[in-house]
């Protein structure tokens, strides 16, 4: 029940009492007066039914209204054509037109007037007729009086209907306007974000390219500095679909494990020196492959991780994904707990409302602009899913995510494949982590796993019991951190040695000895690398740098990149170059067409919005001459306008990948592997 | 004058039936007024036949009444009558009486009250009818044949119904008012006899509690001396056989005690059974050390065959069992001269996780003769009276043996060959909890307590570290002492909330743990031990150590959960026994003359790390998220169905998003989870505790119950609540019961208060109208058509199970919202001002405060809490519905606030009223327990390093005994520092238990003084310990007016210590003793270090100007000693010396 019907039906609930108390008044009349008998039952039958339209509202508001209106209409008329009532009548014709006047309608108010005056006329003649009334001045004055004063009231409560109406419309044109400025607000800032683009991906574009050749600390902060910009553009853009429902859902097969890789690998770019725990706690049994939006999922997880970084101090981070399993596929959980300074009640009420800051103070001394959780709350809803926040102020905050996602492959995404007896020590010195739950959340971690993957896991938590569990012998795997390591180094590469796999969780950077056989595995420590080391996958030393899938191998692949901004080209040529691709550049449509009929080209990067030739019209083109030349011809998007859903629309215009500007490496490299076996079909053929 | 005493005598005989009794008031009562009325009858002259009937009457009446009460025949007396009345009387005076004109009416009239008061069951009923039926006809021939009745004149008929009307009026009047005399009789009666029975089973228990600790302190110190005169170096070989005597007269007494009480307990019905998982093997082991001696003084040989098929680890109650083959074997040893006795051990028959063991008992002595058979489980039978006069023993062994296991559900049975010999077979019913095969039990022999010289530590650990948690110095003091020896290292604190901050950042390998402690006492922080977040000892082995003796604490600290269970005082054996047991193996290192082969046979730990009781419930019961992860209460979470999905409630979905969800039309669905479901759930709560407590949503509201019911059939420990009740106010009995089951209560405890509080919880929702009526199918459209249009809000009450709309506003949301507070609050409502709950989905802040406001104005809450509904409850009860819950006030408070209102600093709990002091209570000092018995015998045993006689330092004070102090502190050294610790302490004891006494908080009151009570044993002051522990009995009766009459004696006999101890110290009162002695310690270490490095040097000087330093200061007695031998090796220039007997100082 919205709140408009909600007033309506208080409103009818009043009017109907009155019009029922007065129809009561008016049988009692009849009845004592001697009226005609078939009256009362009449008006009773109309009362009803009134209250049972009124009940099951049917029919429309006016409808309602109009029946109401007539039926105390005939009532007033019944009791009004009797003699004896001459007197009465303008008063029941000021009671209804002042009840009516509830409704708002003049035209209402005007009927009633009408009836009114059709009554006095009649009550006039009957009088004359009767012999015993007198026409006297009293009388007459006194009909005069009653004629006058109605059309006064009913000049009044026109009024009242009108000023009412101003009110109301006025209201109504303020809140129209203040939607059109909000409206014209988020255009402006989707336009804007979008013209932002094209120069940040330049900016980031080409410090990335002189980063290659050199290192400069200066440099590194301009990218940084671009990097920053260009997600909160992202933000922003995200933000204001949401606000304007735009989102669109892109339901596309991932894999998780490449999901979570990512992110990881991201936070270890971002957030290396903060001194925080990140603790990743996959849950081996989530399934290879999902079908979903995986990239509104992959920015659930990093908003929610920077969420919290950004609000602990000490401490660290707990990032949990597991799943629990339906008819329909599963509910991807995750969780992200922190032991930061936490959240009222308020803050998290308000936050689900999406108003965007929490505090102001807290938020300028944290950074950032405050539309992570907004953004999360968005994205869940539009996947259906649920958001729920559990904070207790100065203890931390765990953020739930639950989303329902489809199964693709349901095998479990890590699985230990040995069939020999594993028996792994998770060695930890408790006293290193200067909060407890730190210790519960890596408990927590290590028994999830072994269980998963049915590992006998035993805690050492010192050196010495550690030898002890050494000593019983059995034990095939240990993994510690770097400072268990280091207090010891020489006894774990001497134990590495003799068929033991020694794994340390280590910041970047960290090596060991030469003759050491210990593994490093990069923190944060999660079930990818050691599942990977489980499985005897001991041959890695330095687990790869985790940016996802493998660098994809672009050595001589010819592209033409089509774009009107010079700019952009610059930067995209510097990347691609970098693969060690032959680049072309065309500034148009028109240019394009001209170049690929004169060469070939294995890929053609072409941005969208381009003055006479649009992206699209000349992607068609050049389908169509390819299609000609029989051959196969792969064209990305490469594009500014990452509006949610523009992936899709390229990709059912015909374009065969997407990639959005500033040119994110990773999702570039994404792609690429993705094209790959198709160009290579293609260079078969020519 | 004669018959009028008679008739009070029958009249008053509470022998008599209340009826009879009435019965006989009411026939005199109406014969006197009916001869009243013939009187009148006569003066008047009426006619004749009305006068005759009377006549008949008055005569017939009274003699029918005598003759039934004569004869016993009141029922067929009482039957006559009234048929004669029915029949014979009424219609004669109804007749005669002139119809409805003259007085027979009023008679009428009593003739219904006589059949109501005096007749009963079919009788009464028939007789009703039959009256009836008579008036009836009566009035029918008055109307229609007037003319057989007979007519009064005018003034007759008038005098005649008055009197009718003033004599059955006397006869009502007397009547009620004799109903009334006997009602408020027999009910002061009733309230007697209750109160007698009370006082009765109170005085038994108190008898119990008192005889065991009465008989046995003097059989305490007998053997205590006895041993130390066992010790005695010097002493006599006669002596030592003097004393060996008595002190196996003393063991045989305190047997004999424990087998009375025992017995006695089990006719009185108090014995329990309390399982625990045991060990088979370990328990083997602990009976045979406890036959070898006796065996083996006998001569005889021990034999024991256990199946190596029997299970290692079972569940039942194994002091019982223990207690079942020492008896049997104690009988066999004691009817064998020659030959041996075996214990055998078969596993008979196992049925999943039952197995059925069969004990033997095999000797092969005298034997039974067949016709003795029948009679040897009766108790204070002996067989062969004569022949075995000189055989001791009270002879209830066996009885108590065939009663233990009768309560056990086993079966005791005996063949026996006259002259042979006989074999006695116990055959129980155990649970399996480890079914891994016992393979062969090691049993090595235990070695023969001689005595051998010093004591000392069984075994080192010098990597093992333990924690003691202990409110009281002094005994933190001694067990630190006792455990010197075996290098573990020991960190000490003096409450439980230093224990928590501790278990975060160190590693125990074991914990112990007192009992009674102030603010939080150790059962209390076992459990947050247990639960503690990162806590690095949520597993690690947990060992009560208590004062509080007895089978029932026993029972209490199993079923919290503790490891193992210590009676202080303890002794350095038994500490390193239970150490020994609970510590990895791989930390001990050596083993010094204990066999630890024996103790190694208990591998299969870790079994008793389940929780006795877990708390679980569903996602409906709206508990703030922390305080059910606080307290760690399970929750298994409902079923949202929507859009296609399914969501668990609480886990995944929100209140506030489901809401909205809603609002923008998408359909939900909720559903409590299949049996499936909760037969997982359950599945996994057993794994972590032995039994489990489901406590579900009325089974009214929600499929809850029933679901969870039939998924608790497939489990034996898993008992559903249902709490008839709903949202928070379920989630407030969960909590209660949470806290029960934390302190230790028993699940049929847990589910009778439970009970209780279902009756006192109030439950009522306010809900939108017609969402409201749209879930409940039952309703049409049209009504919910109505409560739309007229926006009507039902308030919904949950009582007894059953859910009522209580009434309906209509009208806007907040006057609705302020009404329902009103209506829930009513004025005459009487609630428990502790704590209120306010569910509310998706109310403003601003409605909140509003609700808020308003509770207050109603009634002083002292913790509203406001609690978002669960997604579950939010769907049933749709947007815009809140919720009050609170408890009616009863006869205590449940006062669950503090688990809901967490404060920076821990708030004192309030013991659980009643129900949990009930149990301490009883069993107090109930010393009768086998572990008690263990104790005292290893006490004896032990070899301490007591010296024999008093040593200098130790001034006689009058009341402290020496040889219980010692006894009880370990050693010499020890008893020194424990009585240093008591003069340091003193002052602050006695400030702190006047502060308690002043505030009248009687709980730490008694938990203070039972403190003091223990300390002062530990010294030896009995008289004071006696003292103190009737006070602590008043704290625990409640008996605050005994407390008020004795506190100020305790206090000052306490006081009383202070200036004689300080004389043994030598310290002035004012001086700051512990520093001192820290600070002369410290030197005289110098000095000795000194010394060493002048005699190495072979330089007299400076050993003389080391001693000539020293000369200023206070020098203990020990060292003056060895101060005046170093002086004396020094004029002799005899280095060397000096050397060896600083080693020997040193060592």
């Amino acid at each position: 029940m919205d709140d408009n019907t909600s007033k309506n039906a208080r409103v009818h609930n009043f009017v109907l009492s009155i019009i029922t108390v007065a129809c009561i008044g008016a049988i009692v009349e009849s009845l004592s007066q001697g009226w005609e008998f078939w009256a009362p039952p009449l008006i009773v039958i109309g009362l009803i039914a009134a209250w049972t339209v009124h009940m099951s509202q049917r029919g429309s508001v006016v409808f309602r209204e109009n029946y109401y209106i007539i039926f105390s209409m005939l009532v007033s008329f019944f009791h009004g054509v009797h003699a004896t009532s001459f007197f009465d009548v303008v008063v029941i014709s000021t009671l209804l037109m002042v009840t009516i006047t509830l409704f708002k309608r003049k035209e209402l108010l005007t009927l009633i007037l009408v009836e009114f005056s059709l009554i006095i006329i009649m009550q006039i003649y009957l009088a004359l007729k009767s012999p015993d009334f007198v026409f006297d001045s009293l009388n007459i004055s006194r009909i005069i009086l009653h004629i006058v004063s109605m059309f006064c009231i009913y000049r009044v409560l026109c009024e009242v209907v009108k000023s009412i109406h101003r009110d109301s419309d006025e209201l109504k044109r303020r809140n129209k306007e203040k939607e059109y400025d909000k409206l014209e607000m988020e255009d402006f800032l989707v336009n804007i974000s979008h013209e932002l683009r094209t120069p940040v991906n330049v900016i980031n574009g080409l410090s990335t390219i002189i980063l290659n050749k050199e290192s400069r600390k200066d440099v590194e902060s301009i990218r940084d500095a671009g990097l920053r910009l260009s997600s909160q553009i992202e933000d922003i853009q995200d933000y204001s679909e949401i606000q304007r429902g735009d989102v669109l859902l892109e339901e596309d097969r991932y894999m998780i494990l490449s999901l979570l890789n990512d992110i990881i690998a991201e936070y270890n770019i971002k957030e290396n020196n903060n001194g925080l725990e990140l603790i990743v706690d996959l849950d081996p049994n989530v399934p290879t492959m999902l079908k979903g939006d995986c990239n509104k999922i992959r920015k659930i997880i990093r908003h929610l991780l920077s969420n919290a970084i950004k609000f602990t101090k000490r401490g660290g981070v707990y990032l949990k994904v597991s799943c629990i399993r339906h008819d329909y596929g599963l509910n991807l959980t995750i969780e992200v707990t922190d032991t930061g300074i936490g959240m009222s009640r308020k803050d998290i009420d308000k936050i689900s409302e999406g108003i965007y800051q929490i505090d102001r103070r807290r938020n300028r001394s944290t950074g950032g602009i405050g539309l992570g959780l907004p953004i999360v709350y968005g994205f869940v809803r539009k996947m259906n899913g649920f958001v729920s926040i559990d904070s207790e102020k100065g203890r931390g905050t765990t953020v739930h995510v639950s989303i329902a996602q489809e199964i693709i492959e349901p095998a479990a995404c890590l699985s230990v494949n040995s069939k020999n007896f594993i028996n792994a020590v998770f060695h930890v010195i408790p006293g290193k982590y200067n909060l407890p739950e730190i210790r519960e959340f890596y408990k927590n971690m290590a028994t999830n796993i072994s269980s998963a993957c049915r590992v006998n896991l035993y805690f050492a938590p010192s050196i010495t019991e550690l030898k002890k569990l050494l000593e019983r012998g059995n034990i095939t795997h240990i993994f510690m951190g770097e400072e268990e390591y280091l207090s010891a180094h020489d006894f774990f590469d001497k134990v590495s040695q003799d068929n033991i796999a020694v794994a340390v969780s280590a910041h970047d950077g960290f090596t060991v000895g030469s003759d050491s056989r210990v593994i490093v595995m990069p923190k944060p420590i999660y079930a990818y690398p050691v599942v990977k080391i489980l499985n005897g996958d001991t041959s890695i030393k330095q687990m790869p740098n985790a940016k996802g899938d493998s660098k994809p191998v672009l050595d001589g692949i010819k592209v033409l990149v089509v774009d009107d901004e010079p700019m952009n080209l610059v930067v995209a040529s510097g990347i691609f170059k970098e693969y060690n691709m032959i680049v072309d550049t065309a500034t148009s449509g028109k240019e394009s067409l001209e170049k690929f009929s004169n060469n070939n080209y294995d890929i053609i990067f072409m941005d969208h919005m381009m003055p006479e030739m649009d992206g699209v019209e000349a992607m068609k083109r050049l389908k169509d001459m390819a299609l000609q030349r029989m051959e196969n011809i792969c064209i990305i998007a490469l594009t500014a306008n990452a509006i949610s859903g523009a992936r899709q629309m390229f990709m059912r215009e015909g374009f065969d990948g997407f990639i959005s500007k500033p040119i994110d490496i990773a999702d570039f490299e994404r792609t690429m592997n993705r094209v790959l076996p198709s160009i290579a079909k293609g260079g078969d053929r020519v | 004058m004669k018959l009028d005493k008679r008739i009070r005598a029958l009249i008053s005989d509470s022998s008599r039936s209340l009826k009879e009794r009435v019965f006989i008031v009411l026939t005199i009562t109406a014969t006197v007024i009916a001869m009243f009325a013939l009187v009148g009858d006569i003066v008047y002259t009426d006619n004749i036949v009305e006068i005759m009937v009377l006549v008949c009457a008055v005569v017939f009446t009274p003699i029918t009444t005598i003759c039934g009460v004569k004869f016993n025949k009141v029922d067929l007396a009482i039957r006559i009558i009234s048929l004669a009345l029915t029949f014979v009387i009424m219609p004669v005076t109804f007749i005669f009486g002139g119809g409805i004109e003259g007085g027979g009416i009023p008679w009428l009239v009593f003739s219904y009250l006589y059949i109501g008061l005096v007749l009963s069951g079919f009788w009464r009923a028939g007789m009703l009818i039959l009256l009836t039926i008579t008036i009836i006809v009566l009035f029918c021939v008055g109307y229609y044949h007037p003319e057989l009745l007979y007519h009064h004149s005018g003034a007759t008929m008038y005098i005649d119904s008055a009197l009718a009307v003033i004599e059955v009026g006397y006869v009502g009047f007397i009547m009620t008012w004799f109903q009334n005399l006997l009602f408020i009789e027999e009910n002061k009666r009733a309230r007697e006899e209750t109160k007698k029975v009370e006082e009765l089973n109170k005085s038994q228990n108190r008898f119990f509690s008192s005889m065991s600790h009465e008989l046995r302190t003097p059989i305490n110190s007998i053997l205590g001396l006895n041993e130390i005169i066992l010790r005695q170096p010097d002493a006599s070989e006669e002596i030592i056989r003097d004393a060996g005597n008595i002190q196996g007269a003393g063991r045989m007494l305190l047997a004999l005690i424990n087998d009375i009480l025992d017995f006695s307990k089990i006719e009185a019905g108090k014995m329990d059974i309390v399982p625990v998982n045991y060990n088979i093997a370990s328990l083997v082991s602990e009976i045979v050390n406890m036959m070898w001696m006796r065996v083996e003084q006998k001569g005889i040989e021990l034999l024991i065959e256990i199946d190596p098929s029997v299970p290692v680890e079972l569940f039942g109650d194994e002091v019982r069992i223990k207690q079942i083959l020492v008896n049997l074997l104690n009988n066999a040893v004691k009817y064998t001269n020659h030959g041996s006795v075996t214990l055998h051990v078969e596993k008979e028959d196992m049925i999943d996780d039952q197995v059925v063991l069969m004990f033997s008992v095999i000797d092969t002595g005298m034997g039974i003769k067949q016709d003795a058979i029948p009679y040897l489980f009766d108790a204070f039978q002996r067989v062969d009276e004569e022949k075995n006069a000189r055989i001791e023993g009270t002879g209830l062994g066996l009885s108590i043996v065939k009663q233990l296991v009768d309560l056990m559900g086993g079966r005791v049975t005996v063949n026996s060959v006259y002259g042979q010999g006989s074999t006695f077979t116990v055959t129980l019913r155990q649970k399996v909890t480890n079914s891994d095969a016992v393979g062969n039990i090691n049993i090595t022999e235990l070695s023969k307590n001689e005595r051998t010289g010093v004591y000392e530590a069984g075994f080192t650990a010098p990597e093992a570290r333990i924690l003691i948690v202990d409110d009281d110095e002094m005994n933190l003091e001694v067990e630190r002492k006792l455990l010197n020896g075996t290098e573990i290292s020991i960190d000490t604190v003096k409450s439980g909330e230093e224990a928590l901050v501790k278990t975060l950042t160190e590693h125990y390998d074991v914990i112990l743990m007192d009992h009674l402690m102030p603010e939080m006492d150790g059962i209390e922080c076992l459990q947050r031990i247990r639960k503690q977040v990162g806590g690095l000892n949520n597993r690690q082995p947990v060992i009560v150590l208590t004062a509080n003796a007895g089978s029932e604490n026993r029972e209490l600290y199993v079923r919290s959960g503790f490891d193992d269970y210590l009676v202080k005082p303890v002794s350095a054996k038994q500490l390193e026994d239970k150490l020994l047991l609970h510590l990895s193996q791989t930390k001990i290192v050596t083993a010094k003359g204990t066999d630890i082969t024996k103790l190694s046979v208990n591998t299969a730990r870790g079994y008793n790390r389940k929780l006795p009781v877990l708390v679980v419930t569903g996602s409906l019961c709206d508990l703030p998220r922390s305080v059910l992860k606080q307290y760690q209460i399970d929750v298994i979470p409902f079923i949202i169905r929507g859009s296609g999905h399914i969501y668990y409630d609480g886990v995944e979905t929100e209140t506030d998003e489901l809401l909205r969800y809603m609002k923008d039309g998408v359909v939900f669905d909720s559903e409590p989870p299949s049996v499936e479901e909760y037969e997982k759930f359950f599945g996994d709560e057993l794994k972590k505790a032995h039994n489990v407590i489901y406590v579900a949503v009325s089974s009214a509201v929600s499929r809850d119950y029933e679901r969870a019911f039939e998924a608790a059939k497939s489990y034996e420990n898993v008992k559903v609540f249902d709490s008839k009740t709903n949202s928070s106010a379920l989630g407030m009995l969960v909590l209660l019961a949470q806290r029960m089951s934390a302190r230790g209560s028993t699940v049929d405890r847990i589910i009778e208060e439970l009970e209780n509080a279902s009756e006192r919880v109030h439950c009522g929702v306010v809900a939108d109208g017609s969402y409201f009526v749209h879930r409940i199918d039952s309703f049409g459209k049209g009504v919910e058509d109505i409560m739309r249009t007229l926006s009507i809000w039902p308030y919904i009450r949950y009582k007894n199970g059953r859910y009522a709309i209580g009434r309906l506003s209509m009208g806007e949301r907040e006057k609705c919202y302020m009404k329902f507070v009103d209506y829930a609050l009513p004025r005459i409502a009487d609630p428990d001002l502790d704590i209120i709950f306010v569910v509310y989905s998706d109310q403003s802040v601003l409605d909140l405060a509003k609700i808020e406001a308003r509770i207050k104005k109603k009634f002083k809450f002292k913790n509203i809490i406001f609690q978002k509904a669960s997604a579950a409850l939010a769907l049933n009860c749709g947007s815009g519905a809140f919720g009050l819950m609170y408890f009616d006030k009863g006869e205590y408070s449940y006062n669950l606030s503090p688990m809901l209102v967490r404060e920076d600093e821990y708030e004192e709990m309030q013991e659980e009223p009643a129900k949990v002091t009930d149990e301490h209570e009883q069993s107090n000092n109930k010393l009768v327990d086998v572990v008690k018995e263990d104790s005292i015998k290893n006490d004896i045993l032990e070899n301490d390093s007591t010296t024999q006689n008093k040593p200098e330092w130790f001034k006689d004070i009058e009341g402290l005994d020496y040889y219980s102090a010692i006894l009880n502190c370990g050693s010499e050294d020890s008893l020194r520092t424990v009585l240093e610790i008591f003069r340091e302490s003193l002052e602050e004891r006695v400030c702190e238990i006047d502060s308690y006494y002043n505030d009248g908080d009687w709980e730490n009151y008694t938990i203070k003084v039972h403190a003091m009570k223990s300390s002062a044993r530990l010294i030896g002051a009995i008289d004071l310990a006696n003292e103190a522990l009737s006070l602590e009995n008043a704290g625990k009766e409640q008996d605050i007016n005994y407390i008020k009459e004795h506190h100020v004696v305790f206090v000052n006999d306490y006081r009383r210590f202070k200036k004689p101890l300080d004389e043994m110290f030598g310290v002035d009162d004012n001086f700051d003793a512990s520093v001192e002695d820290e600070f002369i310690s410290e030197i005289i270490d110098s000095v000795y270090v000194a010394i060493r490095e002048g005699a190495q040097s072979q330089d007299a000087s400076v050993i003389d100007a080391v001693f000539s330093e020293v000369e200023e200061y206070e020098i203990p007695e020990i060292d003056k000693a060895r101060f005046d031998i170093l002086k004396d090796c020094l004029k002799r220039q005899a280095f060397d010396e000096i050397i060896t007997v600083l080693d020997n100082i040193a060592r």
